[in-house]
């Protein structure tokens, strides 16, 4: 048997475990959120750029602390599940 | 032949043309320039992108504030669902880290949901200068789009206000025709439309006085 024959014999003999799905699926959705809260500091910073003189600093406020949420929320799923 | 009588001669002013065909007109609108505001006539701090050196803003627009009622709820209705959906269903075949972390993501999704529309109404925003009128616009995330249209290209502007809550509250829409590549520019929502029609047709006028 070649090593490649192994492997996916491996594959097929290992019992199929759902929540390790589904944490990977969860894990996948965290790190596209993550990208998600990048973008929305570059949109609030964007944004802000077209009217100058709007009060925009809470909305920075929420928009880092966001993605500060979302970083943590991202390990917690690394970590937790 | 000597006057038997001279009257006082009063002072005669002489008004500019200009102001004869414009009439000073007394604000109409006296509210406090404040975070949320959707009508800001003669912002003093604001500037906008492409604004000229000697270019004023006269009004600064954005959707009524109640435009945002629909969003509100369901942001609302989006925050109760684990509540009731924990109370009803307990899912205790979950494993409790996973129940957790759904929780979680369920409230950032509701969060990002209601910040998303927060944004877009915050910076959709019409403005009214001396010169031109300019239409922000960000339709999704990753788009701007910015339509504008000089004064002495504008053909018509027209005010539409109809529903309970546009009657009650008194907004609107605004649709101004252009003779320019925009076929027309919209302002959407917006408070006091017929005021703004108005105000956007003095501009016009004076505009073309200049002219």
């Amino acid at each position: 048997m070649t090593p490649f024959e192994q492997f996916i014999q491996n594959l097929i003999n290992t019992p199929f475990n759902f929540w390790i799905l589904i944490k990977i699926l969860f894990v996948i959705g965290f790190g596209l959120y993550l990208a998600f809260a990048a973008i929305v500091i570059r949109q609030v910073k964007i944004m802000s750029e077209v009217v100058e003189g709007l009060s925009v600093w809470p909305l920075r406020l929420f928009a880092w602390i966001h993605l500060g949420v979302a970083v943590f929320v991202l390990l917690l799923s690394l970590t937790i599940l | 032949m000597p006057d038997i009588f001279v009257g006082p001669q009063k002072e005669t002013k002489t008004i500019p043309l200009k102001k004869l065909a414009m009439p000073e007109k007394k604000p109409v609108f006296k509210k406090p320039f404040g975070f949320l505001s959707a009508f800001i006539p003669h912002p003093i701090n604001l500037r906008y992108e492409f604004q000229e050196k000697d270019e004023k803003i006269v009004l600064f627009l954005r959707r009524h504030f109640f435009t945002n009622f629909g969003w509100l709820i369901v942001t609302f209705c989006l925050a109760l669902v684990p509540i009731f959906a924990f109370s009803f269903f307990p899912f205790e075949f979950v494993p409790l880290s996973f129940r957790f972390i759904g929780f979680i993501a369920w409230y950032l999704l509701t969060f990002a949901f209601a910040f998303e529309r927060f944004l877009s109404w915050f910076f959709n925003v019409n403005i009214v200068t001396d010169r031109r009128i300019i239409d922000v616009n960000f339709p999704s995330i990753l788009y701007k789009d910015i339509s504008e249209a000089k004064l002495d290209n504008i053909q018509d502007v027209s005010s539409k206000t109809g529903g309970f809550a546009r009657s009650f509250l008194n907004y609107g829409d605004v649709l101004i025709q252009t003779a320019g590549t925009l076929p027309e520019l919209s302002f959407e929502a917006i408070p006091f439309p017929d005021k703004v029609a108005e105000i956007i047709n003095d501009l016009i006028a004076e505009e073309e006085g200049e002219l």
